[in-house]
């Protein structure tokens, strides 16, 4: 049977529906009007360089004794966690009755060339936790790094135990050698120095390019047609816009702590190896006996499931757990099953805990 | 569809593109199916998008440079199975829709390798400097340095030789990934052709180009997942990437010599300076919680002494005849 059940006829005017879509969707866009993002109400309370330390105003009555502090991956920026009102994990894990803090990297310039990871990690996570420990008088808190963040709390826990309570990863990266590690099998071969040496600071725009570049056919063409499609809805529209915001809001990496990250987790895999070490001072994972709990996405194509679950061989915690999220890296953080799952999971896991 | 929008002038751009549009669309069909043109709804997308362009709020403007590019993607799918369909209802057309499907997609395999297909120049996009980029920096460098100082000529312009070596390897890079794109690329519509044909065993139809070109995002997608866990593109990829940079920072080392020359700051000096302010960051913080440790000791020590002499104070107090006994 011949399958092409499309007269020419039909084909035109498919294709004339589809550009007055796309002409329409330029009115809809217009009408949009600014994107805002990031909007929970919160206050700061501490800032170091280009970091900005927050913490997020409580939405219920009590709140759980140990503040959280949110570490988020130098990677885009952190309101992905805080996309909008009713659809915000922040909003999700406030309303748990987490006292939450978050700290905003910002963006590196080129007087952030020379930040090292001893800098980001036992420089300014140290500094914001003892800001967050002293604000709220308590000896240890808990510790929400997210992806890369995930993997810096981790390297700090390991290094500073007696200010961590509790410790939760999400979507985080441990074993960079798992056998479906796109990311780490594209730079294999990459000469990280020369790269840095070349750029000084990794620009954005590059590391944005790789990741769209792992799936680019989805990514980079058929997100777009999918936009077409939903241009007459406002609402859906102005979702969309606040995805691509964040998708390519983009901070350059601080060029010493990329060749760094680069070289010693993605090319050498040195912290499931144990010869990671961060300002002289050697990670040592089995030395993390606090709680922890690993979160991590099912279908995730940056951070695939067993790199992060290789977590559980690696630490000398008796109490870990494990959630795993039914979807991808960033519906952890932006989609509705996730913040139904996940926040009541985290909150009654430090509930039990505290 | 709504009517003329203030932003853009008053003037109604979405209609006159559909009309635009509508008219290009018929003058597509109607084009001989055996031979490629370019695609007329991908010139009339652009031709639009140049009119409307710059009206377009510069916050609105990337997303919506976006949404052009990508529907380019589109027409050109569509484009390609445009001939198909305008063949197959021709009186001469026949019923042959397999032979037409294999005439069609061979074109377009020609295309892919003759590197003139729009989505593999988009993969490549953030690989690729601008073809004159080398041209242009040897024209920078003419005025060589320290001309006056012999033999230092001599050394600059073994340099440029250098750098054109640097560029050539890059050009060797590039080409070898674009094939490694081009042969996934030929996979992807291999892949599509064989579930086209499948469909038509199966007795499956397909009803809309978009559904078609969903198709063809699926067979690329799955071609090019099995392309890059290859050990041989993870080799390509480093070797495209690291022949940019070498380019790149050899350029930068001329750059860095001329500045010199011209007694300006170098990218060199900057790098120096960057890092002796990040070391000197790094003492103060150092210095910092060195302080503030032993401000923490010294409170220590104050409360251990004052805690001391209240102790002594006190036994003064509740023993006042052993001191009148020691004098």
């Amino acid at each position: 049977m011949n399958p092409f059940a499309i007269t020419p006829e039909a084909a035109v005017r498919e294709i004339s529906e589809f550009n007055a879509k796309l002409a329409q969707g330029l009115n809809t866009i217009g009408r949009l009007g600014g994107i805002e993002v990031g909007t929970s109400p919160r206050d700061q309370v501490y800032a170091e360089d280009k970091l900005v330390l927050y913490r997020y105003r409580p939405r219920t009555e009590s709140q759980n004794p140990v503040p959280v502090l949110i570490v988020y991956a130098l990677v885009n920026r952190p309101y992905m966690a805080d996309l909008e009102g009713g659809r915000s994990l922040i909003q999700s894990l406030l309303d748990q009755g987490l006292d939450l803090y978050l700290i905003d990297w910002g963006y590196p310039d080129d007087g952030d060339r020379y930040l090292s990871l001893d800098d980001y990690i036992n420089g300014y996570i140290d500094r914001c936790v003892d800001a967050v420990r002293g604000q709220r008088g308590v000896d240890r808190i808990n510790l929400l790094g997210i992806c890369q963040g995930g993997t810096f709390a981790l390297c700090y826990t390991a290094l500073h135990q007696d200010k961590v309570s509790n410790l939760i990863t999400t979507v985080t990266p441990v074993d960079f050698h798992t056998k479906r590690d796109l990311l780490s099998h594209l730079v294999r071969h990459v000469d990280v120095d020369q790269c840095v040496e070349a750029f000084g600071n990794l620009p954005g725009e590059v590391l944005n390019w790789t990741f769209l570049g792992l799936k680019p056919f989805q990514l980079l063409v058929q997100k777009y047609l999918d936009l077409v499609d939903i241009l007459d809805d406002p609402d859906r529209a102005a979702n969309f816009l606040r995805m691509e915001k964040w998708i390519f809001d983009s901070p350059d990496q601080a060029g010493e702590a990329f060749r760094e990250f680069i070289g010693q987790f993605y090319q050498e895999n040195r912290l499931v190896k144990g010869t990671l070490s961060i300002g002289g001072r050697p990670v040592d994972l089995e030395t993390v006996t606090v709680p922890v709990l690993n979160i991590y996405a099912r279908d995730d194509h940056l951070v695939p499931p067993d790199s992060s679950r290789a977590l559980a061989g690696c630490i000398g915690s008796s109490d870990y757990q494990e959630v795993e999220f039914p979807g991808g890296h960033i519906g952890v953080y932006v989609s509705n099953r996730a913040r139904e799952m996940l926040p009541p999971a985290i909150g009654r896991w430090l509930n039990e805990r505290t | 569809m709504d009517g003329p929008d203030a932003s853009l002038g008053g003037f109604d751009w979405a209609g006159a593109q559909k009309r635009f549009l509508d008219a290009v669309s018929a003058f597509g069909v109607a084009q001989d199916a055996a031979q490629p043109v370019p695609n007329p709804w991908q010139r009339a997308i652009d031709f639009w998008w140049q009119g409307v362009r710059s009206a377009v709020p510069d916050r609105d403007r990337a997303i919506f440079e976006n949404l052009v590019r990508q529907s380019r993607a589109f027409y050109s799918v569509s484009g390609q199975f445009s001939r198909i369909l305008a063949a197959m209802s021709s009186p001469q057309g026949g019923q042959d829709w397999e032979a037409l499907l294999n005439q069609q997609m061979e074109a377009w395999r020609a295309q892919v390798v003759a590197a003139e297909d729009p989505v593999l120049h988009g993969l490549l996009a953030i690989w690729q400097l601008p073809a004159d980029t080398w041209q242009r920096t040897q024209a920078l460098f003419s005025i060589a340095p320290g001309g006056a100082v012999p033999g230092y000529a001599q050394e600059f312009h073994e340099r440029i030789h250098v750098g054109a070596r640097l560029w050539e390897e890059y050009q060797h890079a590039l080409q070898d990934y674009r094939t490694s794109l081009a042969t996934t690329t030929v996979v992807a519509l291999n892949r599509l052709q064989e579930r086209i044909l499948a469909r038509g065993t199966a007795g499956q139809g397909l009803n809309s180009l978009r559904e078609i070109f969903d198709l063809w995002i699926e067979c690329s997608e799955s071609a090019w997942a099995e392309q890059v866990f290859t050990d041989e593109y993870a080799r390509r990829y480093g070797r495209l990437v690291n022949a940019l940079m070498a380019f790149k920072c050899h350029v930068q080392g001329l750059v860095d010599e001329t500045l010199a020359a011209a007694n300006m700051p170098t990218r060199e000096g900057m790098d120096s300076l960057q890092r002796s302010q990040r070391d000197m960051k790094r003492g103060l913080q150092a210095a910092a919680a060195q302080g503030t440790a032993n401000a923490e000791s010294l409170s220590e020590i104050r409360r251990e002494l004052e805690s001391l002499r209240q102790a002594l104070s006190g036994e003064g107090q509740s023993k006042p005849g052993r001191d009148g006994e020691a004098t």
